[in-house]
């Protein structure tokens, strides 16, 4: 379930956000499990639609969720720390492929985050 | 006016009076205390609060209002066809006009108030409850249920295409089925089934504005109740359809002389019509949804929220 409350000081979009990464870690959402429509959602709980797109927008950024066209939203396969990790990595291979810099060059900038963080 | 048009006029008036007494029985608290208790008992969730069973009651006085309309104006339909075309009455009348209209008018007059109005409110400044997943219409009415109705209709397609190909090898007479009722009922049939899975997709796609799990459980009752009334229309349309074309068998036989039967079709509805409400009133047909959506419901007023599934 999703609550909303219109009191509280976070904004509705990060409410929806929070407690849907808290039922994924719960086991309350499990994988390719599918999310209602940004409207049905909308609807349901007094909203614009353009809030919950939000939410699952950044949902999506996440990796908590998957956006399949118009099949709908589905909980991601694999949310676990590593996989979205992984997900990160693949992301930064990309902008460095995209630069056209070298696999050393990558992964000498990678140590050198790493070592400044 | 001959004796059998007579006869089904006074049907329709029957019908007419029934309803009409109907509109105005369901007025009374009793009837609607009846009505409440009635549904609370085959749906089987704790009330809670004087709030739900308040919603309830008016919920399901229009709905009770909407479905006695609808069957008025099934009847009307009926009515306008005996009197402006009366070289349609057919001794089947009864069951190939009279009761689709009456069964299509009460479910389209039910559902359409279902799919305007809201259970309950989310008054401003309260907390809004929403199911974090979609649903499907396999959460609210059985597998069974939900495939009783096209089955029907592809049997029905198929024993038109069977008694098509018997015309064409001569063994019956192919005009005399086609004069019959069977070609319009099917078509009707198929629209009624096309027109449920609509309805039906609208009705899932309908807002629960709600504040807590009871309310979100109740409103699924409702709509599993809305989707169930569907089904069954597309089941008593689909039989009515094979019913139908037995019938067009039947008359075909008749030309060539081997049988007389203008009742073993109207026999064959009643059964399946009886097997049909049966299958649509017990075995879990208005408790379905609690199994899927709600399987460990516990509802407690301090913790309104955190309770039930989905």
């Amino acid at each position: 379930m999703i609550l909303i409350n219109p009191r509280s000081a976070v904004p509705p979009f990060e409410q929806i956000r929070v407690q849907v990464i808290e039922l994924i870690r719960a086991g309350g959402l499990l994988p390719q499990t599918r999310l209602p429509t940004v409207r049905k959602l909308a609807a349901d709980l007094g909203l614009a639609p353009n809030t919950v797109a939000r939410a699952y927008r950044e949902l999506e950024l996440n990796g908590a969720v998957e956006t399949r066209g118009r099949h709908g939203t589905f909980i991601a396969d694999h949310t676990t720390d590593r996989s979205r990790g992984q997900k990160a990595a693949e992301e930064y291979v990309q902008q460095i492929r995209a630069l056209n810099l070298s696999d050393i060059d990558a992964i000498t900038l990678l140590k050198t985050a790493l070592q400044a963080n | 006016m001959t004796l059998e048009p007579g006869i089904t006029w006074l049907i329709l008036g029957g019908l007419a009076l029934l309803n009409v007494g109907m509109i105005v029985m369901v007025q009374t608290e009793r009837s609607q205390q009846k009505q409440v208790l009635r549904f609370w008992h085959h749906v089987g969730l704790p009330m809670g609060s004087q709030k739900v069973a308040d919603s309830l009651r008016r919920r399901l006085r229009r709905s009770a209002i909407a479905a006695s309309t609808g069957a008025l104006a099934g009847l009307v339909v009926s009515a306008g066809i005996l009197f402006f075309s009366p070289s349609s009455f057919t001794v089947t009348f009864a069951w190939t006009v009279v009761l689709p209209t009456v069964f299509i008018g009460t479910t389209a007059f039910d559902v359409c108030v279902a799919l305007r109005d809201t259970l309950f409110r989310q008054p401003p400044g309260t907390p809004r409850l929403a199911r974090a997943e979609a649903v499907s219409l396999g959460d609210y009415i059985s597998p069974v249920r939900l495939w009783v109705p096209p089955v029907l209709l592809l049997l029905a397609v198929l024993f038109g295409a069977l008694v098509l190909a018997l015309g064409l090898f001569g063994v019956i007479e192919v005009g005399a089925f086609g004069q019959s009722q069977e070609l319009p009922i099917l078509l009707i049939a198929l629209l009624v089934l096309c027109g449920s899975a609509v309805l039906a997709s609208r009705a899932l796609q309908q807002p629960q504005p709600v504040t807590d799990v009871l309310e979100l459980a109740w409103d699924d009752a409702l709509r599993a109740e809305t989707l169930r009334k569907l089904a069954l229309l597309a089941t008593l349309t689909s039989w009515l359809a094979i019913a139908a074309v037995g019938n067009g068998l039947i008359n075909a036989f008749d030309s060539t002389g081997s049988t007389d039967g203008s009742f073993i079709a109207p026999q064959l509805f009643n059964w399946g019509y009886i097997a049909a409400l049966y299958l649509f009133s017990f075995g879990g047909a208005y408790s379905y949804f609690r199994y899927r959506l709600w399987p460990n419901f516990t509802f407690s007023t301090v913790d309104a929220t955190g309770t039930g599934s989905g």
